[in-house]
């Protein structure tokens, strides 16, 4: 089990907030990469995707007979994830990139309860932190 | 018109038009629209030895990059006959960005590569994998056993695989902030216009009367900053 979270200098007090007996066991990193990321590059990400699992590409083919908003977003709540692969995931969370996980760490930690709440960030942050590692040439445009 | 996302054909935008982005799969399937084009012979020529790895390799060094560059702008009226809109203002910036994109995507790859690899790892060996590729496998398995049932990450992640898919050029560009608040992501990246510019679709430039996409400035993000994606992260 993965009990370190690599948290962010802003995200830190988040944390610290949380009760002595929820934090009880966990620990915290910094995490010290730093990424900006902007339109034009998460743009350039998701141009980049390329995606196999039928599951995904047959989303696609149905969102795009869809003829309104409100049916694509219909069709986004109706999806699930469930028999994607990992490394599908993977390629998902590299177009979204790190700055919309911190968005999504943010908005989890301080609705944290129990270890199980903690354990999932800790995943999150881990994709991050190695999403993080791997944005090296984008980090310098 | 080609899109770069060539996995997933886009309709043309209805009124606008779709500034083209030259990753691999496009400038590859632009080629081979020009290929059966019935002159062009000289361009043809040009570009007879152009397949995606070498575009791909091109993409990720400078002078590759600067021979792409070239050969697109100087071609872009043929370009233009098969739907592909270069816009020579913002082209070298465009390519600098995908390649630099491309090197990172391998960077990446090569840990989900060798994370799969330690699928087998347990015990001892997986404990101590901190700061590893074990590690980033342990956190791939568990995100994807809650993600795929977490609201709100799954909303994101189909959104971006909408994003990805369907929304370049596409129908609703325009309606892009309407759809974050339909799946209620403006509520938690703090609003519509926040949540667009975290997953955004590729934005279309409406065509003149009489004039062509070069007439008109290239889309610039808007105004601004927003938390999180001005600042680093």
């Amino acid at each position: 089990m993965m009990t370190t979270l690599y948290l962010l200098a802003g995200e830190q007090p988040l944390f610290d907030a949380l009760s002595a007996k929820v934090k009880e066991g966990w620990s915290v990193k910094e995490e010290t990469k730093n990424f900006t990321d902007s339109p034009d590059k998460a743009r350039t990400r998701l141009h980049l995707l390329h995606l196999e699992d039928p599951k995904m590409l047959q989303f696609i083919e149905e969102a795009k007979k869809k003829e309104s908003v409100e049916d694509v977003a219909a069709l986004i709540q109706d999806t699930d994830l469930s028999g994607v692969s990992e490394r599908e995931l993977a390629k998902l969370f590299f177009a979204l990139g790190p700055t919309t996980l911190s968005v999504i760490i943010a908005s989890m930690l301080p609705k944290v309860k129990k270890d199980e709440d903690l354990s999932q960030i800790v995943a999150i942050a881990t994709v991050r932190h190695f999403l993080l590692s791997s944005l090296i040439h984008t980090a310098q445009l | 018109m080609i899109s770069a996302t060539q996995d997933f054909p886009q309709a043309a935008p209805e009124g606008g038009i779709e500034i083209f982005v030259p990753t691999p799969r496009g400038i590859d399937a632009a080629f081979e629209q020009v290929r059966v084009l019935p002159n062009h012979v000289e361009f043809k020529e040009r570009i007879a030895d152009y397949d995606r790895d070498r575009i791909h390799t091109m993409l990720k060094s400078v002078e590759g990059q600067h021979e792409l560059v070239d050969l697109l702008v100087s071609q872009q009226d043929t370009l233009q006959e098969v739907g592909v809109n270069i816009d020579p203002t913002v082209l070298q910036s465009q390519i600098e960005m995908v390649g630099a994109t491309l090197e990172d995507m391998e960077q990446y790859d090569e840990l989900v590569r060798e994370a799969e690899g330690l699928a087998q790892e347990t015990g001892e060996a997986a404990k101590e994998a901190e700061e590893s590729p074990g590690m980033f496998r342990r956190a791939l398995n568990a995100v994807g056993g809650f993600a795929k049932k977490h609201p709100i990450v799954t909303t994101l992640l189909v959104t971006a695989l909408a994003a990805a898919g369907v929304a370049a050029g596409f129908y609703f560009t325009g309606n892009w902030e309407l759809l974050m608040t339909s799946v209620g992501l403006d509520k938690w990246i703090g609003g519509a216009g926040a949540a667009g510019e975290l997953i955004p679709p590729t934005p279309t430039t409406p065509p003149l009367p009489g004039g062509g996409v070069f007439e008109i400035p290239p889309p610039t993000s808007p105004p601004g900053s927003i938390p999180g994606i001005d600042t680093p992260v």
